[in-house]
């Protein structure tokens, strides 16, 4: 098989799963459109040296996180992640749907590193090591970042208050 | 009512996004990278028949740490393979020749796109989140390994331009580290930031190349 053939056939098989991902980091279809696609594109160049490792899947990854905190740093030059998020959006009985359109909402406003941390922790299910190693940074700055984008959650969904015991380490 | 689980409301969230096929369009992208790599190292094998063995043109008035001329030691004849981004209004053409200049001494220096599997160059006009206003050069290199014998801890090389408050007392940069990362500081007040860059000597030397002296 051809080295392009190959990586066509990643292409098709793992953009669906790269383009949840992405929308998770993005919040938006075309921007997630995009960071696959360039994530993709990117990683075609060393193509031949990930497929003999079998490291295709985690590089793309890699340069989907990073290319997103890029496109973050180029694209809002006036954003504050820590701006005005409502106080109480969530009443007591409010329904699935809007806590998941308050947490999507939520997810937006945090910094990218932040996203990027809990989709790796608890969308992935990726150990605190591994999204320190993703992320090139320690495993320390996993936790603080966690912590602090849970903090930022639970302003708008109280009712989430427990999902940090679950699950990741 | 049970809490829902964050992990399932992310589920949730991201099957929001409607599935594409995204086949043709990366691979006319990863087309028009691999065609521009080609083209690049088309030019370099030209410039190296025509200087008689210098492997990387050198900027005029510039030191590239790194760079080997005449076959002096290892060198690499690979260019860094780039994606450049001036899409952004109002970027002048001088202005992306510039961020050009700087990609290319950054790729020397780092020893080419053997080592570095991707070059960004990119200009913002309207500053950047971290509060530096005004005009920004960026130059930014990745590397498919982070760790030991890289210029960053990080899986690639930032380095931002801006110009800050002149410094016309200074005699010469000024390159000290700060707050994890290394910086540069010229008499006319352009800064150089590499993010999450080791104070080396080598690290050092690339901040201090005049290419970076971007507002001089």
């Amino acid at each position: 098989m051809r080295a392009d053939e190959g990586f066509d056939d990643f292409v098709r098989a793992r953009t669906p799963a790269l383009l949840r991902t992405a929308y998770l980091l993005t919040g938006d279809q075309h921007l997630a459109e995009d960071l696959v696609q360039t994530a993709l594109a990117k990683s075609s160049l060393a193509w031949r040296r990930l497929e003999r490792t079998d490291s295709a899947e985690a590089y793309v990854r890699r340069v989907m996180y990073h290319q997103q905190v890029s496109w973050w740093r180029r694209r809002t030059p006036a954003e504050s992640p820590y701006g005005h998020l409502p106080e109480a959006p969530v009443s007591d009985s409010a329904d699935r749907t809007a806590t998941r359109i308050a947490v999507a909402d939520a997810l937006m406003r945090l910094t990218p590193r932040q996203r990027a941390v809990l989709v790796l922790r608890y969308f992935d299910d990726q150990p605190d090591s591994v999204v320190a190693d993703l992320l090139g940074c320690s495993i320390g700055t996993v936790k603080s970042q966690t912590h602090k984008a849970l903090a930022r959650l639970r302003v708008v969904a109280p009712e989430l208050a427990d999902f940090d015991t679950e699950g990741s380490s | 009512m049970t809490p829902p689980a964050l992990r399932d409301l992310l589920e949730e969230i991201s099957g929001e996004v409607r599935p594409v096929d995204l086949s043709d369009r990366v691979s006319r992208t990863a087309k028009r990278v691999r065609r521009r790599r080609a083209l690049i190292t088309g030019a370099v094998a030209i410039a190296l028949l025509g200087t008689g063995g210098a492997v990387w043109s050198q900027l005029p008035g510039t030191a590239s740490p790194g760079i080997q001329v005449g076959g002096a030691g290892p060198v690499s004849t690979v260019p860094c393979p780039v994606f450049d981004n001036f899409a952004q209004g109002g970027v002048t053409p001088a202005e992306q020749a510039r961020a050009t200049d700087m990609g290319t001494a950054l790729c020397a220096a780092l020893g080419g796109g053997a080592k570095f599997s991707q070059l960004e160059e990119w200009v913002s006009t309207g500053g950047l989140s971290g509060g530096y206003p005004g005009l920004v050069y960026n130059i930014q290199a990745h590397h498919p390994e982070a760790g030991a014998g890289n210029p960053t801890e990080q899986g690639e090389i930032w380095l931002a331009v801006w110009k800050g408050r002149p410094a016309p007392a200074a005699d010469g940069v000024k390159v000290t580290s700060r707050d994890g990362s290394l910086s540069a500081v010229w008499p006319d007040g352009t800064t150089v930031n590499m993010e999450a860059g080791k104070d080396t000597p080598a690290n050092r030397a690339i901040l201090a190349n005049p290419v970076f002296d971007a507002f001089r």
